[in-house]
């Protein structure tokens, strides 16, 4: 298992040096920086370009720009942003916990939801409720996201009032005090259904198809030969075979919500990671880029590694192969 | 069968649990709605902007006081600029909360109107060289207590212009944004009387009172105590003061979260109250203020709806979005921004576009009329202008009205240069060459659909048999590609904010070799020097109030029939006002959030 792990670690760790290195080469390939932070006014001003490239490290060649780069990274150190004339880092740690508690949000609706959807389109299996089902799953994967957005604010928040159009109330920071959690929860309901859509839609077919091969099983069927309650034949014995797979996947899911989502935080004003790439990007702003997406996929990779990990545990194939 | 007896009962018992928690949330939701205050006060409207081109400050005069309604207001704009509070690290749309949060040296009204703000007076020295500020000196008081004074003014000067700003721009911490502007002045002066403050310019500047003024179009003219941002200062600026921001405007800042919400609270010792002498009373009639950035238009709508919002950045593709609101209205800012059209380089000799001919030519293939009443509407777009000057600006006169329509005056054009062919339209030019070019544009908050228009560019253009191809990029890229003079012969469609006073942009544009921001290589090699160059230099440099608005109509005469830059439209962009906003009076020709206290909710 050791091995396993830190075979595990390692394959972790390349991931992510080649992340760095495409993600640095290809902000530099959209221009050069200093040439970005000129204002109009200076642009003709060598000496201040200079002055601009000599600030910034950009006189010194690509390799030795990367390496420093790579050496801060790990500190989480990815410079200055150019807009907000601060620390990425202090940015990041401002917005981590909006998206990360969005992913939380996500994860739970779409298992929340996928799951009991899933055993019942299986229980209920070519009625009706499994057609209903079935056709929520289509349009859950099949919908596109900004648009099931728009849809829902216009509707929820704009028709009837019932939800918030946007941002995330007065919560800042990771912990809401008693008092915000309700507002807070309000502003989540929106762009975490959105957020998870797909994602139940998958957990739903996923958990069906699981359910109907448990249910078909002898031990099912045996177990209710003995007069066991349905209660206790679905929830003791399918389903408890039928999530395993389900949990794996909602691992993983949840790796992929906290890369945050440029569409459903700018649609939603939600002041996540997403967002500050967007905001990045925009601007031209590098080292915020370049911080959104290094903090995004060292997520990414890290739950993936304890998910594998955990995995590895479970299933002794997994580590043997 | 048993398995599915058990889903029936336990389904609807989830259902109704579900339903339950659904309408306990919505029961939260609508409870979170801002109360609408009751009192109706009327509207006092804003100054309209006059003709005067640097107004002296008014009298005081009686004034009806602001009205008390109390309440909280909910601002939603499309973005922020860099979201900084000290004004040397702003950007335009900074604006949209520094105008709240801080107040100008000198004061607007909207359009050409200034009035006495931080400063009561101002005058400009014979040879428009020297600035002379009065400052309103000792009652003027900031969020933190500090009171302005004239030291107070010397600094904020000083440190955006003079010697101190030579030393903050050298830092890294400061972007040299200014660098140009503080090449042209000598120096900052205290004196000569005891509450006054000079600049002093090595170049004629008789705009220097209008931009840094409240209709300004960026946030460098804003007043800090100067013991305040010494107080936050750090290794490399003011650093401290972005988290522990000071001003003296009437709303002070309660908390905010960087380029996302700025939340204010109405500051009681705001100092423009008509008891000091001004002529109205600029404090805000609610309580408390929040901007929050929301990008998407359908977020912004809901909010208005709903009446989570009670004043929105809107576009005109939302105005039946906000008249199909119960209650709900819209505020026009008039002339907020233009359309900019620019013939890249065209001065150098080897392009298509350097026959002036080529670039009248191209003017007169555009159907204005048709974009106007087509793409865009009457009431929203207006095609009256040329580049920055729109009816309402220094120097418009009808002369600067766009040229005609005439695809036939076109290609008589073209064929005088010797371009395409026989008939003026097989695209060619005089070598026989295909004339091909690139029209790069991006998406405007201030108008949409600018593809759209760029595209009807193309079409009209193609007409004439060029090679037209559209290109829609990211507008910081594309600026500076632009800037770094990387589309010789290409073609620009994009907006800019709207001003009174143009003499920066085309000072910037054909004049100013500091800036040299069109100049090829340096200044001698300049291919305006004998023609552009003096005609624009007279007609920026007339001192004289009454006949400074003519020379500009002469110069700007000439630079519209030089064509470097094409006619245009001005644009009036809608506030989406909710249905507890009684009413609000944004000013014309100034971008961004204006005249706050002009809001009143019902």
């Amino acid at each position: 298992m050791t091995t396993y792990i830190v075979r595990r670690i390692g394959e972790g760790l390349v991931t992510l040096i080649a992340l760095s290195f495409v993600v640095f080469g290809s902000v530099h390939l959209t221009g050069d920086p200093a040439r970005f932070l000129l204002p109009i006014s200076a642009e003709h001003d060598e000496s201040v370009y200079e002055a601009q490239k000599a600030a910034y490290g950009l006189d010194k060649p690509f390799i030795v720009q990367y390496w420093n780069f790579l050496i801060k990274a790990v500190r989480l150190d990815f410079g200055d942003s150019f807009t907000a004339r601060r620390p990425v880092q202090e940015i990041l740690l401002e917005r981590i916990p909006a998206t990360v508690h969005l992913a939380i949000a996500g994860t739970i609706l779409a298992i929340g939801i996928g799951v009991p959807l899933g055993i019942i389109s299986a229980v209920k299996r070519d009625t009706f409720l499994d057609r209903i089902c079935k056709a929520f799953a289509i349009f859950g994967m099949a919908a596109p996201q900004f648009w099931v957005a728009i849809m829902l604010i216009i509707v929820f928040a704009g028709y009837w009032g019932l939800l918030p159009a946007f941002g995330r109330g007065d919560v800042t920071g990771w912990f809401p005090t008693w008092s915000q959690i309700p507002n807070m929860l309000l502003h989540l309901i929106l762009p975490a259904f959105v957020l998870a859509l797909a994602i139940i839609a998958a957990i739903m077919r996923l958990a069906r198809s699981a359910m109907l091969e448990v249910l078909d099983s002898d031990y099912v069927k045996f177990a209710q030969v003995k007069g066991m309650s349905d209660r206790v034949v679905i929830w003791k014995h399918a389903a408890r075979n039928a999530l395993i797979p389900v949990i794996t996947f909602g691992g993983i899911s949840l790796a992929g919500l906290l890369n945050g989502s440029v569409v459903v935080e700018v649609v939603f004003a939600w002041p996540g990671v997403g967002l500050m790439l967007l905001e990045g990007v925009l601007s031209n702003n590098f080292p915020q880029v370049e911080g959104a997406i290094m903090v995004s996929g060292a997520a990414y990779i890290l739950t993936a590694l304890v998910v594998d990990i955990l995995y590895g545990y479970a299933d002794p194939r997994v580590r043997m192969n | 069968m048993g398995l599915k007896r058990y889903f029936n009962l336990r389904l609807l018992a989830a259902l109704g649990l579900g339903a339950g928690l659904i309408a306990a949330v919505a029961c939260g939701g609508a409870s979170e709605a801002p109360a609408a205050p009751a009192a109706a006060p009327t509207a006092a409207p804003a100054s309209a902007g006059s003709a005067a081109p640097t107004a002296m400050p008014e009298a005081a005069q009686p004034a009806a006081m602001a009205e008390e309604t109390g309440g909280h207001v909910n601002l939603l704009v499309t973005n922020i600029g860099n979201g900084k509070f000290d004004p040397l690290l702003t950007e335009g749309e900074d604006l949209k909360f520094q105008r709240i949060f801080g107040v100008a040296l000198v004061g607007g009204a909207g359009g050409s109107e200034l009035v006495p703000a931080v400063a009561k007076d101002w005058s400009v020295s014979e040879d428009g060289k020297v600035w002379t500020f009065t400052v309103n000196d000792g009652f003027i008081e900031a969020h933190d207590g500090n009171v302005i004074t004239r030291d107070d003014v010397f600094f904020n000067l000083d440190s955006r212009l003079g010697a101190e700003a030579q030393t903050l721009l050298e830092s890294t911490y400061y972007e040299p944004r200014d660098v140009a502007l503080t090449k042209l002045i000598d120096g900052v002066s205290k004196g000569p009387a005891d509450d006054q403050v000079q600049v002093i310019f090595n170049t004629v500047r008789l705009d220097f009172s209008f931009n840094w003024s409240e209709n300004a179009q960026g946030a460098s003219p804003m007043i800090v105590p100067e013991a305040t941002m010494r107080e936050r200062a750090g290794a490399t600026g003011f650093e401290g003061y972005e988290t522990d921001p000071i001003g003296v405007g009437s709303m002070r800042v309660t908390d905010f979260v960087l380029e996302q919400k700025y939340s204010f609270e109405k500051f009681d010792n705001f100092f423009w109250t008509t008891e000091n002498g001004f002529s109205e009373d600029r404090s805000v009639t609610f309580d408390t203020l929040t901007i929050e950035v929301v990008p998407e238009p359908a977020g912004r709508l809901a909010a208005l709806r709903s009446g989570d919002a009670q004043l929105i950045e809107a576009n005109i593709n939302m105005i039946g979005d906000i008249n199909g609101i119960d209650g709900a209205s819209i505020a026009w800012q008039k002339e907020s921004s233009y359309n900019w059209v620019v013939y890249v380089d065209c001065w150098e000799e080897s392009l298509w576009c350097f026959p002036v001919e080529a670039r009248q030519a191209a003017e007169h293939a555009i159907d204005k009329d048709a974009i106007v009443n087509g793409l865009y509407s009457p009431e929203s777009v207006n095609a009256d202008s040329w580049a920055h000057v729109t009816p309402n600006s220094l120097g418009w006169g009808e002369n600067l009205r766009p040229r005609p329509f005439d695809l036939e005056r076109s290609k008589e054009l073209l064929k005088s240069i010797g371009y395409g062919g026989a008939n003026g339209d097989d695209g060619t030019d005089a070598n026989g060459e295909q004339i091909a070019f690139t029209l790069y544009t991006w998406e405007a908050g201030d108008l949409p659909l600018l593809p759209d228009l760029a595209q009807l560019y193309k079409d009209f253009w193609t007409e004439l048999g060029w090679d037209v191809e559209v290109t829609v990029g990211d507008a910081a890229a594309t600026r500076q590609k632009w800037n770094n003079r990387e589309y010789p012969g290409d073609v620009l469609v994009r907006t800019n904010e709207g001003r009174y006073d143009g003499t920066s942009i085309t000072q910037g544009g054909f004049l100013n070799e500091q800036i040299a921001w069109r100049a090829v290589g340096n200044w001698e090699n300049e291919p305006w020097a004998n023609t552009t160059t003096p005609i624009v230099q007279k007609g920026l440099s007339d001192l004289n109030a009454s006949t400074r608005a003519a020379s500009y109509n002469a110069m700007y005469d000439y630079l519209q029939d030089q064509t470097y830059w094409g006619d245009g439209f001005n644009t009036n962009v809608p506030w989406g006002l909710g249905a507890d906003v009684a009413s609000y009076e944004p000013w014309s020709l100034v971008p961004y959030v204006t005249a706050i206290w002009t809001l009143k909710l019902k």
